[in-house]
């Protein structure tokens, strides 16, 4: 009975090198509303795409198979999460008090089920923090969210050069408008895959012509960190050299 | 956010202009060494280009790189997400991370220079020493300064001042002059975008008309709120949210509103014919 509790908890201690991409496709479409999205999918297309550059085996769910059992069974090993959904800071039944999420998709036009900081802490006792999260919705990039300490990541910046943990965290403060996100990681993504730190590639985003009233990044974690996944040999950061 | 006084926008064009004549009249910096050139030929787009050097950027940069140890990586061809062709250069620590890189236009013109690892923090600097600051890093690299007034925004411990672009006083999202900087004032990265727009209707509808016709495009129980505003926007893929970058921009009338939960949302109807050309939407 020991040996297979201690080989779970070594094995859930390990980082991980899987990757998992999801989003809310249903509640920006028709018939929930008049128009077409399709901003979800190309998101969590370049998300995917560059995280299998960087060695992450990616499981992609965009639309009504993420749900709230599915999303929660996802998130649980991962090393790496990205979602694009709706998020703010919801009320939690349990505790008696506002928590920070996001919502699936579900099939739901509106009010659809949230995931919200505790019960990802529940699925994720063990685990090694997350490399990467990249929480494309509207407040989760504020002080008071609770996701980052829910997946493990301090909300501190470590600077370019000093030593950290390997995590880093993105998320957009107060209500984030989509052209701006689609921009913004466009420039991320495309930074990350070229073998720049997060950080770095957080930088590059800022140039990315994104509406500053539509729009305001944040991350935490350590500039420096390059998401490669942890069964991947090292990249060099800058890609070869020529000297 | 905050904009400038008058008084200092004078004072800051007028050390502007003596850092422009300062940098015309100074000897071109020389690039430390040539890069090797593995692949064959790729130098060869950096001489039929004329496009300036990267050493020569980073020896301009207010902060000027120190270049011993860094290497060039060989220049590549870009291709944008709007089909614009760019030329790529590098520079590279002895690890192989990416310090500096810049974009120039085929014929030259630098749209893009980008820095790594610029540290955070410092003393902060206030918005108006930010925006000074972001001119003489422009007249550093004798690039040219954005008109009108500056936004200065706050973003993940660093700060970017906008230049935004305007036609004939019509606003085009996502054009104009960025600077990003760090708290400090250290530059972290120029980009300069000017997309091609599309011919102007022979006749613009009005704020009203758009109006009437967006009330009978939105969702039911969502509001319209404010006045109509013109832009010179990216015609939506399928008239949805996402932006067609490789097409011309066109003259529409932005009109925000609320979906019924709330959702804040724009809109973006053809300027002449009042056809939907996209929206955008708070998540």
């Amino acid at each position: 009975m020991l040996v297979p509790l201690l080989l779970a908890a070594s094995l859930a201690a390990t980082p991980s090198s899987t990757a998992t991409v999801l989003a809310n496709r249903t509640a920006f479409n028709q018939p929930c509303v008049s128009f077409t999205s399709t901003a979800p999918d190309r998101l969590a297309a370049q998300a995917s795409s560059a995280l299998r550059a960087l060695g992450w085996s990616v499981d992609q769910v965009v639309g009504p198979q993420f749900n709230q059992s599915e999303a929660l069974q996802q998130i649980a090993p991962v090393g790496v999460l990205y979602v694009h959904s709706h998020g703010d800071h919801y009320w939690d039944a349990v505790a008696g008090r506002r928590s920070s999420g996001f919502r699936v998709d579900a099939g739901s036009c509106s009010n659809a089920p949230t995931v919200i900081a505790p019960e990802i802490l529940a699925v994720r006792q063990s685990a090694a923090p997350l490399i990467l999260a990249v929480i494309s919705t509207c407040h989760n990039g504020e002080r008071a969210s609770k996701l980052p300490a829910a997946f493990g990541i301090a909300m501190k910046k470590v600077s370019p050069g000093a030593l950290g943990p390997r995590s880093f965290y993105l998320g957009y403060a107060g209500v984030a408008w989509v052209r701006g996100i689609v921009r913004f990681e466009q420039h991320f993504w495309r930074a990350v895959r070229s073998g720049l730190p997060a950080g770095a590639a957080f930088d590059r985003g800022l140039l990315s012509g994104f509406s500053p009233a539509d729009l305001t990044p944040e991350w935490w974690g350590n500039y420096n960190l390059i998401p490669t996944a942890p069964s991947n040999s090292p990249t060099p950061p800058g890609g070869p050299r020529y000297v | 956010m905050s904009s400038p006084t008058r008084s200092y926008r004078r004072m800051s064009a007028g050390l502007a202009l003596t850092l422009l004549t300062l940098a015309a009249c100074s000897a071109p910096t020389r690039a430390i060494a040539p890069s090797s050139d593995p692949g064959g030929g790729v130098n060869a787009i950096d001489a039929a280009a004329s496009i300036r050097p990267i050493t020569a950027i980073a020896g301009r940069l207010l902060e000027p790189l120190a270049l011993a140890g860094l290497t060039t990586a060989p220049s590549q061809i870009i291709t944008l997400e709007s089909g614009e062709v760019r030329i790529e250069q590098r520079l590279l620590d002895s690890s192989g991370l990416e310090l500096l890189s810049i974009q120039s236009t085929p014929s030259g013109e630098l749209r893009s220079i980008s820095r790594s690892s610029v540290p955070l923090g410092g003393t902060v600097m206030s918005n108006t020493a930010l925006v000074s600051r972001a001119i003489l890093h422009l007249a550093s690299l004798t690039l040219p300064l954005g008109s009108g007034t500056p936004v200065v925004s706050a973003v993940g411990d660093r700060r970017v001042v906008t230049w935004g672009r305007t036609v004939n006083g019509v606003a085009v999202p996502g054009d104009g002059t960025r600077v990003a900087l760090s708290v400090s004032g250290a530059l972290v990265g120029i980009a300069i975008d000017e997309a091609p727009l599309a011919p102007a209707p022979a006749r613009t509808t009005t704020a009203a008309t758009a109006k009437t016709a967006a009330l009978l495009l939105v969702p039911s129980g969502a509001a319209l709120s404010g006045t109509p505003k013109l832009g010179w926007v990216a015609p939506a893929i399928d008239a949805g949210d996402e932006e067609d970058l490789s097409a011309p921009r066109e003259l529409a009338w932005r009109l925000r509103g609320a979906l019924a939960d709330g959702t804040p949302f724009e809109l973006h109807l053809a300027a002449g014919s009042l056809a939907l050309l996209g929206w955008d939407w708070a998540r």
